[in-house]
C-alpha cells in the first residue's frame, strides 16, 4: 500500500502544481440564472455574421465605418468566463458607451473595435437620431444601478444587465421590442443583432 | 517506520520538485536580453487573463518577453509610462469587472515586477516620482486620483464628483488631471465641458485651467520643456476629433491652441522639437505625422504617410516606432524626414484573440 502511495503522490504534487500556473481563482460570483450554454448561443452568433451590412441613419458615414454616433448600440460576441452570452453597450460619444458590468452602469471606452474580436454597431431602424441620442441620454442616466443577475427579470428599472440597459432605453422612450422571441422574458446581446427593428451598420468578425 | 520516512521524503522530494516548476513555469521570463531592448509592446485581452509584455531590439526583432496572469493589462488609450527604468502599467481585470486594484512597476532591466494595491475600481491612468505613485480612476461619475507611497504603500486618496479624469501628467512636482464634466447632479459642470486640474504632491488643488474650447478625451498629454501638449481625441460636440492642439506653459500659466487642417492624435517629444501624428483613433485610415517647432508650432518636416493607422507609438534615440491598427510594426528615421526603416507584425501571445495596449520606449 505505501509503496503505490508513493508512486501515486507524486502525480498528485505535479497536478497541484500545474493548477497554479494559471490565474488565481477569482471571487465567486452570484448566480447567473439559467444562461444557455455557449452551444446554444452559437447558431444565433453564426447567423448575425451573415446579417448583410447597412448604411447608418446619420450625418453620410463610410459604409461599415466603426460607429460613434451618440445611440448606436455596441455588441460584442467576445465571451466572458461565466457569461457565454456576450456583451452589449450604447455609444454616449465617440469615446465613451455606457454599458453594464459587475460593478454596475458605468461609463466605458468607446475602444471595442481594437479590444475586442467580434463587434456589432446596430442601428434602430424607426427612431431618429435624435431619438437615438436620447436613448443613449436615458442609459446615461441610470449610471450607478446594480448589475442585474436575474437575466429573466427585464422588466426590473432598479437594476440592469448589458442588452437589458439597451433594451429598456428603447422600450421605456418609445415601446420598441427589441427583443426576439428566443429565450423567453431574457434578452441577450445576440438578441439585438438579430431583432427586426434594427439594422447592422458594423460588423467585425 | 522506513516505509513512513520513505514516504515522507518521496513527498518532500515531489513538493520541492513541483514548486520549483511552477515558479520557473509562472515566471516562464524569457531569457530577454533586455540591455538590447529599444522599445515594448503590452499585449492583452479583456476576457482571459493571460497577458505579456514583449520586447524588441531596434531591427524590430522581438527579444522576448514577460507573461503576466492579467486580463486588461494596460489601457490602450492612456500611456502605460516609463519612469527612471521602470515600466509602470495597469492591469484592470476583466472587462467586466475591473477590479485588480493594482499598479505593476516592470523593472526593464530584470524585468522584476512589483505590485502596489489601490484600493479603487477600474484604475486606467498612472503616472510616478521618484517618491510616489499616481493613478486616476472612475466609477458612478466619482474620478479618484490615488497617490501610493513607494515607500510605506500608504495610499492617499481623494474623490472628485461629477468628474471624469482622463489622464495624468506629473511635470516639476505638479500633477495635472486632464478632466472632463460628467454630470450626475443637475448643477454639475455640464459634460461638454473640459479642464485641467493642477495638483501639489499632497493632491492638494492650485489652480483649475478651463479647456472646453479645445475639446476634451486628452489621454495622453506629455511634457516638453516647460509645455504641457495634449491632443484632444473629441471636440466640444463630443462625436468628431478636435484639430485642436492643447499647449499648456507651465511657467506662465498661459493656455494656447494651436490649429491643425486635420485632428490630431499624438504628440511626442524629440530633440527639443516635437513630433505629432494626425489622425483619428476610430479610423482606418493612414496616420500621418510631421516635426514642429514648439516655440512657433512651424513645421520642420512634411507631413508623412506612416502607411497605417496608428494606435501606439514611441520613440526610442532617433526612431520612431508604431504599432497599428493590424498589429503592424513600423520605425522611422527621425533625421531622415521620417524615411521608412522596417516593418514587422506583433507575433500572437496564443491562438486566441489579443490586442496590443500600449507601447513604451527602453531607456540607454
Amino acid at each position: 500500500m505505501y509503496k503505490k502511495m508513493i508512486a501515486v503522490l507524486p502525480v498528485l504534487v505535479v497536478l497541484l502544481a500545474i493548477s497554479g500556473f494559471h490565474t488565481p481563482a477569482v471571487a465567486s460570483e452570484p448566480p447567473v440564472r439559467d444562461v444557455p450554454s455557449e452551444e446554444e448561443f452559437a447558431p444565433y452568433w453564426e447567423e448575425a455574421a451573415r446579417m448583410p451590412i447597412m448604411s447608418d441613419k446619420g450625418p453620410m458615414r463610410r459604409l461599415g465605418t466603426y460607429p460613434t454616433r451618440k445611440g448606436v448600440i455596441l455588441v460584442t460576441g467576445d465571451k466572458f468566463k461565466w457569461i457565454p452570452s456576450g456583451h452589449a453597450a450604447i455609444v454616449y460619444s465617440s469615446l465613451w458607451v455606457v454599458e453594464s458590468t459587475d460593478q454596475g452602469v458605468v461609463l466605458g471606452s468607446n475602444n471595442w473595435a481594437s479590444s475586442k474580436e467580434v463587434v456589432y454597431g446596430l442601428n434602430v431602424n424607426e427612431t431618429t437620431t435624435a431619438q437615438d441620442a436620447a436613448a443613449a441620454n436615458w442609459c446615461y442616466s441610470q449610471i450607478g444601478k446594480p448589475y442585474n443577475y436575474n437575466f429573466f427579470d427585464r422588466d426590473t428599472r432598479n437594476s440592469f444587465y448589458c442588452s437589458q440597459l439597451v433594451w429598456a432605453a428603447y422600450k421605456d422612450l418609445y415601446g420598441i421590442d427589441l427583443d426576439t422571441s428566443a429565450w423567453g422574458n431574457a434578452v441577450y446581446p445576440t438578441e439585438l443583432v438579430m431583432s427586426s427593428h434594427t439594422s447592422t451598420i458594423y460588423s467585425q468578425v | 517506520m522506513k516505509r513512513r520516512a520513505a514516504l515522507l521524503t518521496a513527498f518532500l522530494a515531489c513538493a520541492v520538485a513541483a514548486l520549483s516548476i511552477a515558479w520557473l513555469t509562472r515566471r516562464n521570463v524569457s531569457p530577454a536580453p533586455t540591455e538590447q531592448a529599444s522599445f515594448g509592446v503590452i499585449e492583452t485581452r479583456q476576457f482571459q487573463a493571460r497577458s505579456r509584455i514583449i520586447l524588441y531590439d531596434s531591427e524590430l526583432n522581438e527579444l522576448g518577453g514577460l507573461p503576466l496572469d492579467y486580463a486588461t493589462l494596460g489601457c490602450d488609450w492612456n500611456l502605460s509610462p516609463v519612469y527612471d527604468g521602470t515600466l509602470y502599467v495597469i492591469p484592470q481585470g476583466y472587462t467586466t469587472k475591473r477590479d485588480e486594484k493594482t499598479v505593476l512597476g516592470v523593472d526593464l532591466d530584470d524585468l522584476s515586477v512589483t505590485r502596489y494595491s489601490v484600493d479603487q475600481i477600474n484604475l486606467y491612468g498612472v503616472c510616478a516620482d521618484d517618491d510616489y505613485i499616481f493613478t486616476c480612476s472612475n466609477l458612478n461619475n466619482v474620478s479618484h486620483i490615488c497617490r501610493i507611497d513607494r515607500q510605506t504603500g500608504d495610499v492617499t486618496d481623494i474623490g472628485e464628483t461629477d468628474t471624469y479624469i482622463e489622464s495624468l501628467c506629473l511635470y516639476d512636482g505638479k500633477l495635472y488631471a486632464f478632466s472632463a464634466g460628467s454630470p450626475l447632479s443637475p448643477d454639475a459642470p455640464d459634460e461638454s465641458t473640459s479642464w485641467i486640474s493642477i495638483y501639489d504632491r499632497d493632491l492638494n488643488l492650485i489652480d483649475t485651467v478651463t479647456t472646453t474650447k479645445l475639446g476634451s478625451g486628452r489621454y495622453r498629454p506629455v511634457a516638453a520643456g516647460n509645455l504641457l501638449i495634449f491632443a484632444n481625441w473629441e471636440d466640444a460636440s463630443r462625436q468628431v476629433p478636435s484639430t485642436q492642439l492643447g499647449i499648456y506653459h507651465t511657467d506662465t500659466a498661459v493656455l494656447e491652441s494651436k490649429e491643425f487642417d486635420t485632428a490630431v492624435l499624438d504628440a511626442l517629444p524629440w530633440n527639443g522639437c516635437v513630433l505629432l501624428l494626425f489622425g483619428d483613433i476610430h479610423s482606418e485610415s493612414p496616420t500621418t505625422a510631421a516635426l514642429y517647432d514648439p516655440s512657433t508650432w512651424e513645421p520642420l518636416s512634411e507631413e508623412h504617410n506612416l502607411t497605417c493607422a496608428v494606435m501606439q507609438s514611441c520613440i526610442s534615440g532617433d526612431t520612431l516606432y508604431v504599432v497599428g491598427a493590424n498589429r503592424e510594426l513600423l520605425s522611422f528615421d527621425l533625421t531622415d524626414s521620417l524615411s521608412p526603416l522596417g516593418r514587422s507584425t506583433v507575433s500572437h501571445i496564443d491562438e486566441n484573440f489579443s490586442y496590443i495596449s500600449g507601447m513604451f520606449a527602453v531607456p540607454d
